[in-house]
């Protein structure tokens, strides 16, 4: 992949590779038992030693990031999926491992469902057998599971949201209709599974704090996630790569864990088939549409495609992704003034953005184009031509916040150019393609009106201490 | 001859939802995997048989396993079907 290694490699390194070079090969641990497993195109394992591999990976993943303490309460989110499906599978083994052997693991877990059927089309039968095989799947496993449908996200608080445990009913909710008028009203499929992806970040956040969990395990893959990694960057949220992708997300103040991260796809295929780990047959979003459906699908079959003849290509994406760490401007002690700067959607912290910054770049050419000629000489005087811009000069040098929204100019009223405040640039992009904002459980205008006001007050406090 | 296919982790949403199926084929012939992912093509996929196939072969990012072994090991689309065997078709794409 990489350019400098291009003369160092012998040839067909670098083309498709050689086929079938381990035909009927022997485990190359053991060296006794048949292979069955090829990893990297060039390790074949047997079976169990694939096994003790894979479990001593995904132990060391929770371990060195010393996340969890001895009797840690923690939710397990379960799709239904292969991935989340082999995570429990391993927490359970972990469990129930004897106490000598040091791979023992001491939590406290349940499942967590969330039922994604009213955005996915899918009947009410539908959504019934499935959530019947969640049922199963955690009664087998011995573990209580809680319910949840995806429409709640949409409520305001816990108060209204439905939770049940250990047994699911589709109820008719005023939110099943607002859920389907929202995203009726999205243009783009990258927006959708953006905005899927932010509810239910929001509707876990939510139940994990209302049950008392302060962990969330999450299942991803290492090969959806370097996919989730290229299409981060393609959104605009690079400066939250480390919190999207990461070991660890602790944005909402509960801690997402995401333990299947070191598992290439094929790897969690090898798992969910010698685990016997059954799956729901869930449609996605995306499923049954062509690469190009939306920016995460595109980055998925780039990945999954490069990776299949190029087995360094998610851990080179993982070694680089790694290495980024979030650029945590604010140290101000105010936990108030955190709150203010964070993302409504995401809770991501909103880059703060300078005169010169790549947002702005890209807010003045979106400016010129959608002007046109005619209406580009007031453009060029004014480079953001909202009033946020034009108010700015009218405040006196004296201003505390330069650059951003002028000290006098907060208590204008709030309009989609000055969701800024309120949203980082991700959700921003996300927001512009939502036709129907009001849907979304989040009071824009209110927050935009409280978090002017509490800044002002911070200004005149820090004026007065001067 | 008897063979028994299984798609999972998605992919049997291709074959109609159903994820095992028993099949016969005329024993007097032999039969590759090559062969037989074209018979699949023919007589079992239900959609977008690009979703499944790129070209002779599986698309990239789903496994395949022939009697517990990734096919890789066996011989690949070379290998040639027996009684009884079991190949298990998983898929683990996001939009499959
Ligand atoms: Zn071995
Ligand atoms: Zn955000």
């Amino acid at each position: 992949m990489c350019s400098i290694n291009e003369e160092n490699l012998p040839v067909d390194t670098m083309v498709a590779t050689p086929k079938l070079l381990f035909k009927d090969a022997v485990c190359r641990r053991c060296r006794i038992l048949k292979a069955q497993v090829l990893l990297r195109k060039t390790d074949p394992y047997c079976r169990d030693c694939f096994m003790k591999y894979a479990v001593h990976k995904f132990r060391s993943t929770i371990g060195k990031a010393r996340a969890l303490q001895h009797n840690d309460r923690v939710l397990l989110a379960y799709s239904g999926g292969l991935s989340s499906g082999s995570m429990i599978h391993l927490i359970k083994q972990g469990l129930e491992a004897s106490d000598s052997n040091k791979m023992k693991l001491i939590i406290k877990p349940s499942l967590l469902y969330i039922d994604e059927g009213e955005i996915l089309n899918l009947s009410k039968e539908d959504r019934k057998a499935n959530a019947d095989f969640v049922l199963e799947y955690a009664k087998r496993n011995c573990l209580d599971v809680y319910m949840c449908s995806l429409e709640f996200s949409l409520a305001a608080d816990i108060s209204g949201v439905k939770l049940q445990m250990n047994s699911y009913e589709v109820e008719p909710s005023i939110y099943a209709s607002q859920l389907e008028r929202l995203f009726g009203s999205v243009k783009s499929l990258t927006a959708k599974e953006d905005l899927l992806q932010r509810l239910k970040q929001r509707l876990i956040t939510l139940l994990a704090t209302h049950l008392n969990y302060s962990k969330v395990f999450l299942g991803p893959s290492a090969t959806r996630l370097a996919g989730q990694l290229l299409s981060a960057v393609g959104q605009g949220r690079g400066a939250q790569i480390a919190q999207e992708i990461g070991f660890a997300d602790s944005r909402t103040g509960v801690v997402f864990l995401r333990p299947m991260r070191e598992f290439v796809d094929k790897e969690v295929a090898y798992l969910a088939h010698f685990l016997e780990v059954d799956s729901l047959s869930l449609p996605t979003l995306s499923s049954k549409l062509g690469p190009t459906a939306s920016i995460g699908r595109l980055t998925e079959e780039f990945v999954v495609t490069l990776q299949a003849n190029f087995p360094a290509t998610i851990s080179t994406l993982f070694r680089t992704s790694d290495k980024l760490k979030p650029n945590v401007g604010v140290d101000r002690s105010s936990s108030e003034f955190k709150d203010d700067s964070r993302c409504l959607l995401c809770l991501s912290a909103i880059e703060q953005s300078p005169l010169c910054s790549a947002s702005t770049a890209r807010s003045i050419s979106q400016t010129i184009s959608r002007s046109g000629p005619s209406g580009f000489k007031d453009v060029e005087s004014e480079p953001q031509s909202t009033n946020v811009q034009q108010q700015l000069k009218a405040c006196d040098a004296n201003c505390s916040n330069p650059g951003k929204q002028c000290c006098k100019t907060m208590d204008v009223g709030a309009n989609e150019k000055d969701w800024g405040v309120v949203l980082c640039y991700g959700c921003r992009v996300t927001m512009e393609d939502v036709k129907t904002p009001e849907l979304v459980p989040i009071n824009l205008q209110e927050e935009l009106r409280l978090r002017s006001r509490r800044q002002m007050m911070r200004q005149s406090v820090e004026q007065f201490l001067l | 001859m008897e063979v028994s296919l299984n798609f999972s982790g998605g992919a049997e949403l291709l074959f109609g939802k159903i994820k095992q199926h028993t099949i016969s084929l005329p024993a007097e012939e032999t039969w590759s995997m090559k062969k037989l992912l074209n018979w699949i093509k023919d007589n079992l996929l239900k959609e977008r048989p690009e979703l499944f196939l790129q070209g002779d072969m599986v698309r990239p990012g789903i496994l395949v396993l022939v009697n517990n072994a990734d096919w890789e090991l066996v011989g690949q689309l070379d290998y040639l079907l027996q009684n009884k065997d079991e190949i298990v078709f998983i898929s683990t794409l996001h939009g499959g």
